[in-house]
This record gives C-alpha cells, structure tokens and sequence, in this order.
C-alpha cells in the first residue's frame, strides 16, 4: 500500500478516528498492530507470515536474553541476531546467490532465483537486531524497561515496534531504545497539529511533486535509452535523478515521521539537508541517518571503530560501506557502490591527516560540490545496476556532445529539481544569517499543499520500497 | 491554499488556452487519454496502438481520435474503450505490438473513482493544466534553448552530419541493432497466447457492440520485417484473426518509410503514412 494512494489516506483517517475515542483508549496499541497489518498484507497477504516470523524471533529471544538462564544471555543474544540475519540473507540476497553460484539452470539456483522479495524486510530485520543487542548490552536503558515480565505484553509491544505502519516498510530505522520506551496511552490533546502539518504536506510534496515527477523525466537514464541523449541531456538527468532520490526518500522519511506524531509516537530525523555536506563522513552523518547511525552502533564500532589503528580503521569503513551497500539491494553493483563511497571516507580520512585546508568560503563551496558530484555520479548505480551499462552511461557522457538537445526535459529537470536545491539552500541562510521563515511558513506549505493537489506526478513506488 | 486553488481553477476556465504543457511522455500520455474521455465530441474513429501509430497524424484525418501512448501496449487504448459510453463506428488496431501488456497503473489512475469525477469536474486537475508544466513550457523555449546553444557554441562546433535524422547516423545503427537484437529472439509461446486470448476478448467484445474492427501494421525498417518476432506475430494475427473474417490495412512498402531508430517513422514518413492511411481508411471500410 502506498503512502500516496486513497486507500492509505482512508485506512489511516479510520485509524485515527477509532485510535482517540475513549471507547478504544485502553486497545490503541492493538489496534495500531491491526491497521499496521493491513497496511503491510495489502498487496502479498502471504508475506505478513514472514513479517508474524521475524517478530517471533526477537519476542523469544529478547525474552529470553532478560528472563532466561543468565549464563546462556549471550547464546540468547548470538542466536537472535543470527536468525534476523539469516532471514534476511535467505529472502534477500538467494537470487543474487543463484545468479552467482548458480551459473547453469539447476534446481537449486532456480528454486533460490523464485524467492520473493518480501518488502521492508531490510528495514524491519535491523529493527529487531537493534532490539536484540539493546536489550542484551542495556547500553541505554535497563532491560527490564524493553521487556516486561508479562511475554504477552512483550509479544505485543514487539509486534507493534517492528510493525507499526509509517516505519515498517521503508524506515526510518528506529531503535528499540527509542520506541519502545514510548509506548503508552496517548490523548488527542497532546498532538502537535503544526508540526503534523508541516511533515506530512513537505514529505507529500518532495514526494509526489519533486520525486514523481522527476522520475518521469530521469526515465530515460534506463539502458538502452540514454544512447540517444545529449552529453548536456545525460548530466542533467543525473543531477535530476540524485535530486529525485532525495526527494523519494525524506519525503518518505518526512511522511512517516509527520503519521508518527499524529498517532503521538516520536521518530528521530533520518536526513539532515545532506547535500550541503562538504565531506564524505559529514554527507553520511545527514544522509539515511538512522541506517548510517545503526552501522556505525552496530557494525562499525564492535570491528573496534578507529580505535585499533590507521590501516584498521580503513578497512572498517571498507567493510561497513560494502555491507551497507549490499543492504540496499541484492546485486553487486550496490556492492561496487559500498565500496566507492568507502573508498572516499577512507581517502577522505587519510587526507586529513596530511593535508590541512583553509576554511574559506570557496574552498567549502568547492569541497561541497565535489561532494555533490561524487554523490551523484555514485547514484548512477542504483539505476543502473548492470555495471556495463553505468560505464556506457559514462561513455555517451563523452562521446554524445553533437546530439541534439531535448531544451523541454532539461527545463523540466530544472524545475523540478529547484525545490531540492531551494530546501538545501534555505536551510543554510537560515543558519548563517539566522534568518526567520516563521511569518511566511503557513504561506509557503500552503502553497506547496495547492501544487500536491495540482501538479503531482504519476503515483510510483517510493524507491526505497525495493531495500 | 483554497483561495489559491479556487482561483486557479477559475484562471483555466476562464482564460485562453495558449499553452501545450506536456512535460513527459507518462503526463503526454494521460493528457491524450483524458482529453478523449471528457470530450463531448463523438469520434467516428478511434486508433489504438504503441508509439508506432502514435506518429500517425489524427489531425489530418476525419473524425479520428489517435489512442496511442508512448511506451504503453494496446491493451491500454481497448481498456480506455471498455470505460466510455460513446463508442466509435470503427476501431484500428495496431499489430506491431502486441506481446507488451498492459500498464494497470495507468487505467486505474484513469478511472479510479477519486480522480475521475475530480477531473471532470474540476478542470485544473487535469493533467494538461499542470501550473509547472505550463511554466516549464514557456521557458524551454524563450530561456533554456537559447542558454544552452549559447554555451553550446563557446565550447564545440554545431551538430555535425552525425546526428541527421533518419539517416545512417551512429546513433540510428545503434539503436537499429538493439531491435534487430530484439526482433530476432523467438517470443514466448505462453506470452503469444496470453496475448491474443486478451486481444480477441477485447475485439469480441468490441464487436458485440456493433463496432468495426480492423487491424494495421506500421511500416518499419526492412531489416526487421523478416525476423522471427514480427513473421511469428503475423501468422498468428492470420489465424486468429482470418482475412477473410476481419479488415485489414496492408502495410506498405517498407522502402519508402525511414524510421529514426528502426520502428519509429520520422516526420516526413508519418505525413506519408498519415496519406496512406487516410486513403486506406476510404477504401476499406464500409
């Protein structure tokens, strides 16, 4: 079910409704794990005894790790994160292994390659390690405060962590420390309808304005498409589709945090204007922060962080960049992409130390559009996965120059892309010059709600549905 | 953003139509679809088809309405059909491509019970009256073509004789080899099935209300006529649907069409193709 389609307004007007009356005050936990199931065995009702199996796996073994026999905590612990990972590497990533181990037709490669890609699953298995490693560390807060001695509750409150509907299918990635510590009666009174409003219209307007459009017009970044293109055509198209990919993802972000609020639950932001980053680690701590925050908690320091050393260091963030690209998608050239942008941390890292750089205005400005570049050129893999086909890409970038121009879509790109551009560049005018929105904010949502109404594009699957 | 959108929609009703925003081939897509679902006009005859027969120039012909979408199948013309109350006398269909289904997306957006009765009542809804679309029209090309022929011709010479068009450009055998590629494969017998069991329901049904039906190919390049993929489509079209049984346009001589990329015709071929049609269209039918 999409977030821009009717029958998700519907189911979460109907929620909403039966969440705040009295009647239903002490069932709003259930029936939020009600409405979060519809919402998820929508489209692939089968898949929901996935999502019920995965839940399981961090009921038992959360509980077990606080209430089971203390000498066997850790077991608990090694066994919970185990099965989460072996779930998702058995649905996600069976193709990629059929395609690669699997050359000839043969049973077994064809029975991985039929694997049904059910979807948030990336989102939801880290959720529950995230649950399982809380728990067992008590890094934040007391066990006993994630799992309630009552396993019913527990079973509950686990089902709605992992479940509830804004965050089950494409994130944010909220921790357990976060969420369930939240969980309790909420009132209507107690809703912040401003900033409700201001998340949902900006996350539906990046959404179905900028992203839905955009991706109308970067189509022809697809293979064998961009052959016939303009080398002036084809780099506006990429700087089209890294502004479309922003705009997919936190206007999803933004809508799931705004939906959060309404039902009284409180998510973390998941970017922070990324592109205005001048670095490669400052563009990771603003971009899918809570993927970026969960790999580095749970991945990045228990490799022993940047503390065993330079070489070391390096090839943690080699590691933890690849992983985080394979997570994003079942194929290696979200690998290659991993790897590029571990390649430019580590690059990054070991420049520092040698080289120090004034920090003049044109030198930030110049390191943010290389940033900005990198960036972008990065996200040519995740449209064109066939790595063949990224470096023809490249190829007709230089080869296309006498081809002729297409002036409509790179209006249109233009256009479409300023919204990303103006959302970066206020935030930095705001913050150097400490200037005020306030007076003209209600103008301005107002005027992006009338261009939801009259100018959004053709509905399309948020592309991070496919992580 | 009411008092906005009121007077927006007033601004559409109330001024002249000076604009032709489509900014993609989806939206162009949905405009075409649209403007034939609210018409109040009654079209004598409608073509449905790919972006094949989308070339062909309903313009120049009588009472025609050109069903044809970029990108999409002629499942999606026929659907269209099964919505509207007016049907035309005669429907044309495009036999090229047939094998590529149906994008359930677009007719369900098209006739989803929130968007349609929105947008034939409030006209600004509609997809040809996109505020950025009409913007961006304008622009592109009073600003953007002008900025970039500028910067164009600081930096490398106009377009050479590599790009004419239609002609042996190193795009055109490019794009020219990826459908011979394509035509030469064998097409899934399963999917020729499918095909057809949904076409011949489509044109039963069609029937049934009284409709004409006749079938057309377009010209394309002379080198994909005899490949596997349109020789085993165009038996089957003959046993499915016999001559004898069903109209069809001949294609014509495919030596006197060029095509940009080996399907679509250029320009000056589809006003050819247009005339021909036109006169196909006087002696065939009834």
């Amino acid at each position: 079910m999409l977030f821009t389609s009717s029958i998700f307004i519907v189911l979460v007007i109907i929620t909403f409704v039966l969440y705040y009356i009295p009647l239903f005050r002490k069932q709003q936990v259930s029936l939020l794990i009600i409405s979060s199931l519809l919402f998820y065995s929508y489209n692939q009702p089968i898949l929901v005894l996935l999502l019920l199996f995965s839940v399981s796996i961090n009921i038992v073994s959360s509980y077990y790790i606080v209430y089971g026999n203390p000498n066997n905590k850790k077991q608990y612990a090694i066994a919970g994160v185990a099965l989460n990972l072996g779930l998702l590497l058995f649905f996600k990533y069976s193709p990629l292994f059929a395609k690669t181990f699997f050359k000839e037709s043969n049973s077994i490669g064809d029975f991985l390659l039929t694997m049904p890609l059910p979807i948030g699953i990336s989102f939801f298995t880290f959720q529950g390690i995230s649950l399982v490693i809380d728990v067992y560390k008590e890094k934040y807060v007391n066990s006993y405060e994630l799992v309630p001695r009552s396993f019913l509750l527990h079973a509950k409150q686990i089902l709605f962590f992992k479940g509830f509907f804004p965050q089950l299918i494409s994130g944010p990635i909220v921790k357990a420390h976060d969420f369930i510590t939240q969980i309790k009666q909420k009132n209507f009174y107690e809703i912040d309808w401003v900033s409700v409003f201001k998340f949902i219209v900006m996350g539906y307007f990046l959404k179905m304005v900028v992203a839905d459009n955009l991706k109308d017009l970067t189509f022809w970044i697809a293979f064998p498409y961009f052959q016939a293109q303009s080398t002036i055509g084809l780099l506006f198209m990429l700087f089209g589709y890294s502004c479309q990919i922003f705009a997919d993802f936190a206007g999803y972000s933004l809508i799931a945090i705004g939906l959060a609020k309404l039902f009284g639950y409180n998510f973390k932001d998941n970017f922070n204007f990324p592109y205005i980053s001048t670095s490669f680690k400052e563009f990771w701590k603003r971009w899918h922060i809570s993927l970026s925050s969960f790999l580095m908690e749970y991945l990045y320091f228990p490799l022993g962080g940047n503390k065993k050393g330079k070489i070391r260091t390096y090839i943690n963030l080699m590691i933890v960049m690849i992983l985080g690209g394979l997570w994003h998608g079942a194929a290696w050239s979200y690998a290659v992409w991993g790897f590029f942008h571990g390649l430019a941390l580590a690059i990054e890292r070991f420049l520092s130390d040698k080289i120090v750089i004034r920090a003049t205005i044109f030198a930030k400005i110049a390191k943010g559009l290389l940033v900005f570049a990198f960036v972008t050129l990065a996200w040519l893999l995740f449209k064109l996965p066939n790595f063949e086909h990224a470096v023809n890409f490249i190829q007709c970038v230089f080869t296309n120059f006498s081809y002729a121009e297409n002036y409509q879509l790179i209006t249109y790109i233009i256009l479409y892309s300023s919204p990303v551009i103006l959302y970066h560049f206020a935030y930095l005018i705001k913050k150097r010059f400490f200037i005020s929105f306030k007076k003209i904010e209600f103008v301005l949502y107002g005027f992006l709600f009338f261009l939801i109404i009259v100018n959004s594009g053709s509905a399309g699957a948020f592309i991070y549905f496919q992580f | 953003m009411i008092v906005l959108l009121l007077a927006y929609a007033g601004f559409v009703i109330v001024a002249p139509k000076w604009w032709h925003a489509i900014q993609n081939q989806w939206q162009g897509n949905l405009v075409k679809a649209q403007q034939f679902i609210y018409t109040k006009d009654t079209y004598s005859n409608v073509i449905v088809g790919s972006s094949l027969a989308n070339k062909i120039l309903s313009d120049s012909l009588p009472n025609t309405y050109n069903l044809s979408f970029d990108g999409l199948s002629i499942y999606d013309g026929l659907e269209i059909l099964t919505h509207i109350k007016k049907l035309p006398k005669n429907v044309f269909i495009e036999t090229n491509v047939v094998l590529r289904t149906a994008d359930t997306n677009f007719t369900s957006g098209l006739f989803s019970p929130i968007q349609y009765y929105s947008k034939e009542y409030v006209k600004a809804l509609r997809d040809d009256e996109q505020p950025i679309a009409i913007v961006g029209d304008q622009i592109s090309w009073r600003v953007t073509n002008k900025i970039i022929n500028r910067f164009k011709s600081i930096f490398y010479s106009p377009p050479s004789a590599n790009n004419k068009p239609g002609g042996e450009s190193a795009l055109f055998q490019k794009m020219l080899d990826i459908q011979v590629k394509d035509y030469s494969k064998i097409p899934d017998k399963l999917k020729i099935t499918e095909s057809f069991t949904k076409l011949k329901k489509y044109v039963s049904e069609l029937k049934d209300k009284g409709v004409n039906v006749c079938f057309f190919e377009m010209p394309v390049n002379k080198e994909l006529i005899n490949l596997p993929s349109a020789t085993i489509i165009k038996s089957k079209f003959l046993t499915d649907f016999p001559q004898t049984k069903y109209t069809y346009i001949l294609v014509p001589d495919s030596a006197n069409y060029t095509t940009g990329d080996g399907l679509h015709l250029n320009n000056e071929s589809a006003i050819t193709y247009t005339r021909y049609f036109k006169e196909s269209i006087k002696n065939y039918l009834p």
